[in-house]
Order: C-alpha cells, then structure tokens, then sequence
C-alpha cells in the first residue's frame, strides 16, 4: 500500500487581496520504506507541499486543488482537528534547525514524552521506558543522564536526534524531514542522514525530504521530484534522474551543485586547468611557490630572494586566541598559521566552532590576538591603532554570509557602494561616482540598481552589491565569511564564477571562510583545515583533498555529500 | 552561592545609597518641620525659645553628625520621632503598615489574575474577533488615571448600584473598590507584555514541532507557551512594584484609608522629614528584596540563565578585547 499519495496537489496563498499558486499541480507517490527527495530552489514549493500533506499549512494557506492521500484515506478536505490524530501518530516530522525546535525550558526527555501525551499514553513508567529506548535507539549516549538535560546543554547534532526520537515514538509510517540536516555540520549530517537510513531499513518507513541541497537527495533517495515554481520539472528513480536528466532545468542544477562540479572535474584545480595565456594566472602560480617554500617547507621568506611583487600578501604565524576568564580560558584558535599569496585564495575550512571565524576578525584587525603575529604586505597589524588601522580596514575588506543583514535597508544601492570611499576620501564627487559605476558593471549588475534599495534584490544581487562595496575602494584582500552558504545552487555558481573572474582581472586575493567543502575545492588554491581551534592539515588545495593526510581531513572528505551523482555522471559520460 | 553573596552586597549597597540621597534631598528642601511648627504666630514663641527648641530637637548639630546619627539608628531599628506629633516613628509606621501591605498584595494578585486573564482571552483559539478586543484593552487600562478610577468607581458601586457603603464599609466590602482601583492600571503593562511575549513564542519553531506532533491550541498555549511567555514578565515585577506604591498612596486618599500613602502625604505637607525617611528606605527595602528575589528565581524558570551568563561574559570580553 502505497504510504502517500499526492496528486495533482494545488496550494495558493492569499495576501491582502492577492493569490498566490505557489504550488501548482504536483504529483508524487511514496512506497513503504522508500526515501523520495523533493529538491529545488528557495521558494519552489517544496515546504508548501510538505506541509499541505500534514494539513500544517499556514493560516493563509489553501488546498485550491488535487488530493493528498495517506495510506488509503484520502485526507485533502479534513479538518484540523482529524489532522491532530494523525500528526505525531502515523507522520512523524523532524524539523530543519534543531537549535531553536525543542522547548528550552522543557527537559529534552519530556519534549520526546510529549508526543506520548499527546496522543493520550497515560501511564508515566511506560513513557519513561519508550523514552530511554528511543534515545538510546537514536544513537544518544547515556540516555537516562540526557533525558534529564535541558536542549542548551546538548550540541546541535544531538538535539536533531533528540527531534528525530520524539518524530518516531508512536512508529509512523510516513516520515518528513525538511531541511532537517541543513544546519548541520557536514560530518553530523552524515550520521543524521545515516540514522535517517537505518530507521527505513528496520521499519520500513516512508521518508519525503525535502532540500535545497542536491548532493545530499541525490546520495540518498530512491526517487527524486525536481521542483520549479510550485511545478514538476522532473520526477523518477534516482539512478536514473542523476544518469540521464531530462529536463534542461536538472541539467543546469546539477552542473552548478559544487559537490558535483568539483568531484566529476576530478582532480585538477581551477589554478591548474586554467590556461597559462593569462599572465595574472602565472604569477599567483609563482607566487604560491613563494609560499609554498615557505609554510610548507619551512623556508623563511626573505624579501631580497624573490621579486617583491610575488611575496605573500597576508602572514599568519601562530595565532593564539582565548577567550573567558583568566583563569579558565577557552582557546578558540590555537596556533594556527598560514600565508596567501598575491592573487590566490586561501580557504579556512571546519566545522562549527572550529575558529574559522575568529581567525578572519584577527585578520580583519577587528582582534587582537592573544599572541602570534599578521603580516600584510609585510606589515605587522595586530594592534593598530588610529591611522594604521584605517589604512588596515581599506586594504582588507570583508563579505558577510547574510548579505541582508550587511547592507543598510534605508540607503540605496549607489548610497552603499559609495560609503567605503567617502569613509577613506577617496577621490572627489565625480570621480567616485565613476568608480562605482564601473564596479557595479564589474560584477554584472545593470546600472539602474543604483537608485533601488537593498530589498528591491534578490539574495543574489545583494550578494553582488556586498562584493562590489568590497572591491570599491581597491583593496589588496577580501576576507568571505561563508559568503555564498545562503545562496542556491545555481546562484551560488554565478557568484562563484564572479569571484574566479575578479581575482583574475583585479588581482585580489581571498580569505575565504566556509564550511562547505565542496565549494572550498572549487574555488580555493590552498586551503587550511581547522578543528576546535587548531590547524589540522594544509596546503595546496587538489593535494589535501586527493591525499588527505589527516584522519579528520579525510573524514570530513568522506561526509562531503554527493559521491553517488558523481558516480553516476561519470558513467553517464563514459 | 558566591553569585548569591554578591547580590546581596549588591542590594545592601543600594540601600545604603538611597538612604544617602534621600537624607541629602531631604535636608536640602526650603524651610523645616520645626519651623512650620513652632513659628505659627498663634504659639507666641520668642526666637530664642525656638532656638533652645531646636537644640532640643538636635537641629543644630552639624550635618554629617547628623546623617552618621540617623543611619546608626536605622541600622538599630530606631526611626526616630515624628516632628509634628513627637510619636516614635516606628510605632507610626506599625500602625499604618499591614494595611498598605494587605491592600498592595491584593492589588498585585488582582492585578495578575487580570492580567493573565486578558491574555488567555485575547488567545482564545476560533474567537479571533473577541481576541482582538481583549487585545485592544490593555492600552485602554494604561490611559486611565488611579484617582480617576476610583472616584468613578464609588460612583458606579456605591452611589447608583449602593452594592458597597461609602461610610463604614465591612473590612471585607471596604477592600473591593480599593484593591480595584489598584489592580486595573497595574494589569495593563502587564497583559501588554504578556501578549506580547506569547505572540513571540507562538512564532518560535519549537512551537511548530509540537503541532506536528498533534497538540491542539490549549496544549500549545498551556504547556509550552505559558512558562517562556512568563519570563519576560517576570523581570519586570520591581518595576511594576514602583507603580504600586505610587497607586497606593492615591489610592489611599481617594478612598479616605488609614495606610502608608496617607502617612506619606501628610508628611509632605508638614516636611516631617524623619517620616519621610523611614518611608523611603522602606519602599526602597521592598524594592531592593523584590528584585532580590526576581534575579534569584530566574535561574530556577529559565534553565539557560546559567548558559547564557557565560556566554555574555564572554561577550563583553570579545568587546572589550576589540576595544583595546
Ligand atoms: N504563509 C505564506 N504566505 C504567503 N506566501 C507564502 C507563505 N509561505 C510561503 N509562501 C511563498 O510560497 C512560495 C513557496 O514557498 P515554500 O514552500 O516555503 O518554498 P521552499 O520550501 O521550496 O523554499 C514562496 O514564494 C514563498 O514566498
Ligand atoms: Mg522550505
């Protein structure tokens, strides 16, 4: 019997006066013990019909047309009330950011008993014991101890196993996680995905996953469904979806997937396979031998051996940074040292905690180390002051993750970009205004975005704006802080291509933060691997990621999702 | 316990601060109590017997000797004498003191059934349009004054529904209108915050996955909501308490009660300045142990408070690091 059933599911929104079909004639069909993914881009549909099939749609939300069955009933028409019966007892739900989806005042054993309650298990020892043997079942150590323990006393991974435990308790057939291992580090994505698995294969429950993320449907489902505008683009077996797409629509979103974009180029790196004709090419390649001789081979660099030009831009040599008070200091980054050459980009990889982020304010100047040194351009940083420092926060600027939150709501687009060079009196009146209209033709967006505001964009122009006010006032270093982790695949590609092309043309190098190794692979030339603060691995980008010397370097290589459709695309071009 | 011992220094530094201030402001005003009394044509007093007087009365000692003097006594439990009518002020405050304090406590309890009340209604699940009046109310309650309450309120009770005496009410019927008067104004930011902080946490995604498990609205509202939806409220008892006294003393004279307020106002008026004192060390005691009692049972609501400490430790550090 198949567990659900949805089709030719319509959804529309009502806003002040306007419908909105958001989701427009959608199909699918989910086999007991089956995992079908719906993937697709922000704002395709997918959480809409999600939610429309558990009858949690929001309150402006409506079923316009087509039928959503579970098991046999067809339940498209029922009341919230019906709906409450069935929620928790025959579809279970594991939400998508397990930090904020547990009670924080509520003991993580009560939250899981909760659903018990709920659908009226009346005696206390028996939810006590269903609620030790679930946890225990989901891979929490110690679970009588964690029971006990408030959702702020457990990491992000626990908490999401925490969820998937009280989605399970009453055994539904039907499973749905959305995004439910988005926020997640990738090595704890792994084992979520995997506990994901085992529960399918010893219970033989349904599982509809909805994601953005590609790799991550592709390794895992059984069937996938592309969504485009609350329509079908494309529904089948994986294998078969991944080996021979289609619709042009899953050709282009797996061409920009990084994952798979990094893995199916194999081994050669952009640097590499770029033609030697661009000069700027040959001598970031010169001077990361620079470089190379000297972090990797322990040669100290001095300025006389080589061409000034070619010395790195950016020395960091053992940064040490505690936090907390004197006498229990936390060491968030631990001895960490590394250098960019000029026109290269260097990546800080890890995993959440890791100290990516502070090892790029202590570059920012925005902090002083607790001891070791940053040199740019052979000039010590750490702990400038006044006119040194402005100089500093001109040649390296940054680009944040959320480029909403970086860009002022009130000024326009022009108001922005001119900021850095009326903060650093670069230039008069008309030769700024010629500045920024070059930059913003620079990184492709048309000249008109400059009388519009920030929330006129979308997620991918604004990202554009943050990294033309970057640029603007010509600095030497641009630090990306997870710069490209919100944006959707093929936005993502775009900006991607933009940032190779700008390094290219303007000779900048970049410090580029992420926790996605797929994107650090296709874009970085070298690369550091941190974790809990110290530096486990480094060095060219192509060798740490074909010989991994590191166990937790290859670990995280290992959890990279994706390796299925690599495979599968390779078979399809063989 | 170390956190506990530093609040407690913490409060008794605040007391001894306001006792400081309010001597100091109290000296400072225009003319004295020994002037408005004694000099009254109708005494017949010469100026060298208010002189002896106020020698009598410790007036001429110097001014640190004096603040030394008083804050001893405090700190022994001696007041001092009324002024105006020589009674010790303790025993004053002894007479005054249970009333006030049954008529604040009952107006404080009123004031949060009101309140939670109001919220509950303006939640109800399916009754949006009733929801929205309820919602509406609170900033109506705000805008009402206290002595204007009251005074419409013996208007509705007492002189067209004659429901409650004016004149020697029972103890009992003679608290109603009072506790009432206080309540009403009090309830308002109350419920304000109330509704707020529950509209906040409905929006929280934990909510979400509790939905998604079968709760209905009540189990929603009930056992997740309420307690966060408290927290925010709860930190502004010490506030609120402010707000009560202040109710009180109107409350008092509009309703013609023996109690602390009516003691405060005639001492006003007559610059019986050791009342005034004792009266506002005692507000501020109150104040200080209410706000005590807040910040040492939050921790016990809000589990993370421990958490969190530490990591705003850890902030101000970064910040300060970033200073430097
Ligand atoms: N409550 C709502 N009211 C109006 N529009 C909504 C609402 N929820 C979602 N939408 C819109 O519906 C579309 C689909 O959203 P969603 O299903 O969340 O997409 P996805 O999960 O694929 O990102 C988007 O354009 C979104 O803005
Ligand atoms: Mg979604």
């Amino acid at each position: 019997m198949t567990t659900l059933t949805i089709d030719n599911l319509q959804v529309s929104y009502t806003v002040g006066r306007e419908r909105l079909d958001v989701v427009r004639g959608v199909s699918l069909e989910i086999e007991p013990g089956q995992l079908l993914a719906v993937v697709g881009e922000s704002g395709s549909g997918k959480t809409t019909t999600a939610q429309a099939a558990t009858g949690l749609l929001a309150g402006n939300g409506s079923i316009t047309g087509g039928r959503v069955l579970i098991g046999e009933s067809d339940v498209s028409g029922w009341s919230e009330k019906r709906f409450r019966d069935l929620r928790g007892r025959s579809i279970g739900w594991i939400p998508q950011d397990p930090n904020n989806s547990l009670n924080p005042v509520k003991k993580v054993g009560e939250s899981v008993a909760e659903v018990l309650r709920i659908h009226r298990w009346k005696d206390r020892a028996a939810r006590r014991a269903r609620v030790i043997e679930l946890l225990d079942y989901v891979g929490i150590p110690n679970p009588e101890l964690r029971a006990t323990q408030y959702p702020h006393e457990l990491s992000g991974g626990m908490k999401q196993r925490v969820l998937i435990a009280g989605a399970i308790a009453l055994e539904p057939a039907l499973l749905i996680a959305d995004e439910a291992t988005s926020a997640l580090d990738v090595t704890v994505q792994a084992k979520i995905l995997d506990l994901i698995d085992t529960l399918r294969r010893d219970s033989g429950t349904a599982v509809l996953m909805v994601t953005h993320d590609l790799a991550v449907a592709a390794d895992r489902s059984d069937r996938l469904v592309v969504l485009r505008d609350g329509t079908v683009q494309e529904s089948g077996d994986t294998d078969r979806v991944l080996a021979h797409p289609e619709s042009a629509y899953t050709r282009r979103l797996l061409k920009d997937a990084p994952s798979f974009a990094s893995l199916s180029l194999g081994d050669s790196l952009r640097l590499d396979s770029t033609p030697p004709a661009k000069p700027e090419i040959s001598r970031g390649e010169r001077a990361l031998h620079v470089v190379e001789r000297e972090v990797f081979e322990g040669v100290s660099h001095r300025s006389e051996d080589v061409d000034g030009s070619d010395a790195p831009v950016v020395v960091a040599r053992n940064l040490v940074q505690d936090f907390g008070r004197a006498g229990a200091p936390q060491r968030a980054v631990d001895n960490v040292s590394f250098s960019i050459a000029p026109g290269s980009t260097h990546a800080i990889v890890g995993e959440s905690g890791s100290g990516k982020t502070t090892t790029a304010r202590i570059v920012l100047g925005f902090q002083k180390p607790t001891s070791g040194t940053v040199h740019i351009h052979g000039r010590e940083i750490t702990g400038l002051r006044g006119a040194g420092l402005r100089e500093l926060r001109r040649r390296v600027q940054m680009v944040y993750q959320n480029p909403f939150g970086s860009l002022d709501p009130r000024q326009s687009i022009g108001d922005i970009v001119t900021e850095p060079l009326r903060n650093f009196g670069i230039g008069d009146a008309a030769e700024r205004r010629t500045r920024v209209a070059q930059i913003i033709d620079r990184v492709a967006l048309p000249a008109t975005v400059l009388t519009r505001r920030p929330h006129e964009l979308s997620g991918g122009q604004r990202q554009r704006v943050a990294i033309a006010r970057a640029l603007v006032p010509g600095p030497d270093v641009v630090v990306l802080d997870e710069a490209v982790s919100a944006l959707d695949v093929t936005v993502q590609a775009r900006i991607l291509e933009l940032l190779g092309e700008l390094q290219r043309d303007l000779g900048v190098s970049y410090l580029f933060i992420s926790h996605d190794l797929a994107v650090v692979r296709q874009l970085a030339h070298t690369v550091s691997v941190l974790r809990g603060g110290e530096l486990v691995e480094e060095g060219r980008t192509a060798r740490v990621f074909d010989h991994p010397e590191h166990e937790y370097t290859r670990q995280l290589i290992a959890a990279i999702p994706g390796r299925r459709a690599a495979a599968a695309g390779a078979l399809a071009s063989a | 316990m170390k956190y506990v011992l530093g609040r407690l220094g913490q409060a008794a530094a605040v007391l001894l601060a306001a006792f400081t201030v309010a001597f100091v402001l109290l000296q400072a005003m225009p003319g004295d109590a020994l002037m408005i009394k004694f000099e009254n044509p109708e005494l017949g007093l010469s100026p060298d017997q208010i002189a002896a007087l106020r020698v009598a009365y410790g007036a001429d000692t110097p001014l640190p000797i004096q603040y030394v003097h008083s804050l001893l006594g405090f700190l022994g439990g001696d007041f001092g004498y009324s002024i105006q009518s020589g009674t010790p002020v303790k025993q004053l405050l002894a007479e005054v003191v249970p009333g006030t304090l049954l008529l604040a406590s009952l107006g404080f309890v009123a004031a949060v059934l009101l309140a939670v009340g109001i919220t509950i209604l303006a939640n109800l699940p399916g009754l949006r349009r009733i929801a929205d009046v309820f919602r509406a109310l609170p900033s109506l309650f705000v805008a009402v004054p206290v002595f204007w309450l009251g005074i419409v309120l013996i208007q509705v009770f007492s002189f067209q529904l004659r429901l409650i005496p004016v004149v020697n009410p029972g103890p009992v019927e003679g608290l109603i209108l009072p506790v009432l008067t206080l309540a009403v104004p009090i309830s308002a930011p109350l419920a304000q915050i109330l509704i707020r902080s529950v509209d906040d946490v409905l929006g929280y995604p934990f909510v979400a996955v509790v939905r998604a498990r079968g709760a209905g609205p009540w189990w929603i509202l009930s056992k997740n909501v309420a307690r966060n939806a408290v927290l925010p409220a709860f930190t502004m008892a010490g506030v609120l308490f402010g707000e009560l006294i202040g109710g009180a003393v109107v409350t008092e004279t509009v309703f013609g009660r023996a109690g602390v307020g009516r003691l405060t106002e005639q001492a006003v008026s007559q610059q019986d300045t050791p009342i005034l004192l004792a009266v506002v060390l005692l507000s501020a005691t109150v104040f200080v142990v209410i706000n005590l009692v807040v910040d040492l049972l939050y921790p016990v609501l809000d589990p993370r408070l421990g958490a969190r400490k530490r990591g705003i430790a850890r902030i101000s550090r970064e910040r300060k690091v970033v200073a430097v």
